[in-house]
């Protein structure tokens, strides 16, 4: 199945950009969600778990997913039921995480990326098998 | 498999000359410890410090919390893969420092949270409060990678956990428990009219500071399978997970799964417990079906009549729950699921990220996003550079008078997923 990388963590851009599709998505981890939800509206499915990894949605400024490329055929009507109900999901939990103050400390916010861009690489692993 | 695990009660730690366990007080030379740590050439430097019940000590961010163990009789070493052979461990004899624990610490990341306190509320809601805690705050070689430091402070836990452990060799336990299994048939023919029941136990596999070791394999390329329950006490599942403090699986408590205790207590009683089912919690969405699908046939195959699903972790990990609880129902085997919660502050929001009509039988180790205000304590063991930045803090974390106001999710095992806790509801 094709696939490619929807992230907003430059490292990630940095390690796959070269060998994968990547779509950047200029934005927050929120807006990385609400796009995802978007494609899987449009026929694209979900191949990760959009709540991956422990360090929580109000914490960590970045997130990536794996997606499908959408079938040529795909319509609304035809959105993956599965892909729609985690996406929801994890958009409604996000909102319950209380906001903090945005991270500007640079040496911080390389350690969120180096946690996201290892959990992905462990989805990219499995999704190349 | 039959285990003997003796116990030996420690009931002080010292820093001394000589390193040895005389009449429970374990003596600890720290410069003889040092060189064990520092066999790594990633870590710099090692300091070792004492932590006792009811000091006003606070030791963060906790890595992990190891028992320290030495196997006197039967195959293998503690820690199989990780720094004993991969020899099958779970029978023969072992020894465990009770009332101990060596407790890893250091910075990996700039938001690792994981905080023990000794005393006060906080000390309320972490098991390890109750226990003499020798701590090690590794220091890395300048400009060492996150991955690199995480597993050089990993293994360097491990190791002197086991060479602590080796003090024990030779002495007398003061109590002695004995945990055995059978063999399929064997159980079938001993305990006829028991219902058969497993442990289906679901590893944190996700990536760096989330993973899990099965005998020094990682757990996220395992496909689930069945152990003794009496391997996990020799230290074949060992903890490389230290993101969410309250919710994840320190070594520790693997070494003293109390679902395991619970289950062995009632073996050949009420219940005949068959295994442990151990299984992952990945990423990937096809490799949570092929492990969720795995899981359920071989409670099908083990002719299991009912079985305890434990998670570690929150979010991704309740899509794995649910699918396990919903597939091993569908195979007619009863479930009961143990988690915690992500309730919100007020509690009245969704519990978990994932939910099913299947799961109706639900233990709860508490909320998570439960609100908690920490005093300010005389010592601090590690770094608290960072308080205001970890889960379940915020910028008003660290208040004026030095107390912390944070969620329970920043204290190590508040709301463990395998019941290592003592919350409960009135």
């Amino acid at each position: 199945m094709g696939y490619f990388i929807l992230t907003n963590n430059v490292q990630v851009l940095e390690e796959f950009g070269s060998t994968h599709e990547v779509c950047f998505v200029d934005g927050s981890l929120n807006d990385v969600l609400l796009r995802a939800r978007d494609l899987i509206n449009e026929g694209s499915v979900l191949l990760v778990h959009p709540l991956y990894g422990s360090v929580k949605p109000n914490e960590t400024p970045y997130r990536s997913l794996l997606i499908s490329k959408p079938a040529c055929t795909s319509d609304v009507a035809a959105a993956d039921p599965e892909s729609v109900r985690l996406i929801g999901n994890a958009i409604t939990t996000c909102r319950k995480f209380i906001d903090k103050k945005k991270i500007t400390d640079p040496k911080l916010l390389q350690d969120f990326q180096v946690v996201d861009l290892s959990l992905l690489k462990s989805a990219v692993a499995s999704a190349d098998q | 498999m039959r285990l003997e695990i003796g116990k030996i009660n420690i009931t002080d730690i010292r820093f001394a000359e000589e390193s040895k366990i005389e009449k429970g007080v374990l003596f600890i030379n720290p410069e003889t410890l040092k060189p064990v740590v520092l066999e790594d050439e990633k870590i710099k430097d090692v300091v070792f410090d004492i932590a006792k019940p009811g000091e006003s000590v606070r030791i963060t961010p906790v890595k992990d919390v190891i028992e320290p163990r030495v196997k006197v009789e039967g195959k293998g070493g503690v820690f199989p893969g990780m720094v004993s052979k991969v020899e099958t461990v779970g029978s023969g004899k072992t020894l465990a420092l009770k009332g101990m624990a060596v407790v890893t610490a250091g910075k990996i990341v700039g938001f690792q949270e994981g905080i023990i306190d000794m005393t006060g509320v906080g000390a309320q809601y972490t098991p390890f409060s109750k226990t003499l805690n020798l701590c090690m705050v590794c220091e890395p070689v300048e400009g060492l990678k996150q991955h690199d430091y995480e597993k050089a402070v990993r293994m360097a836990g491990f190791r002197v956990a086991a060479k602590i452990g080796e003090l024990a060799r030779g002495l007398e336990a003061d109590e002695t428990c004995v945990y055995e299994t059978t063999g399929i048939k064997e159980g079938i023919e001993k305990y006829p009219d028991l219902p058969r029941v497993g442990y289906v136990s679901m590893l944190q596999t996700q990536g760096l500071l989330h993973d899990t070791y099965v005998y020094g394999v990682d757990a996220k390329q395992i496909i689930p399978t069945i152990i003794s329950p009496t391997e996990a006490m020799d230290g074949a599942i060992v903890s490389g997970n230290c993101v969410s403090a309250c919710d994840k699986n320190p070594t520790y408590v693997h070494q003293n799964n109390p679902v395991i205790e619970d289950l062995f207590a009632q073996h050949g009683k009420t219940l005949n417990f068959v295994c442990q089912i151990i299984t992952n919690e990945n990423v990937y969405l096809a490799d949570k079906e092929r492990s969720s699908n795995m899981t359920a046939k071989l409670c099908r195959m083990l002719d299991l009549d009912g079985v305890i699903v434990t998670q570690e972790g929150f979010g991704n990990p309740d899509t794995d729950l649910i699918m396990n609880c919903k597939k091993i129902e569908a195979e007619g085997v009863k479930t009961v699921i143990v988690t915690d919660e992500y309730a919100g502050r007020d509690g009245k929001s969704q519990s978990l990220a994932d939910a099913d009509a299947a799961a109706d039988a639900v233990v709860t180790g508490g909320n998570a996003n439960e609100v908690v205000i920490l005093p300010k304590l005389d010592k601090v063991i590690g770094m608290l550079d960072y308080v205001n930045k970890i889960a379940g803090a915020s910028e008003d974390t660290l208040r004026a008078d030095g107390t912390l106001e944070v969620e329970l999710q920043v204290i190590t095992g508040a709301t463990n997923e395998m019941g290592f806790g003592t919350l409960s509801a009135r």
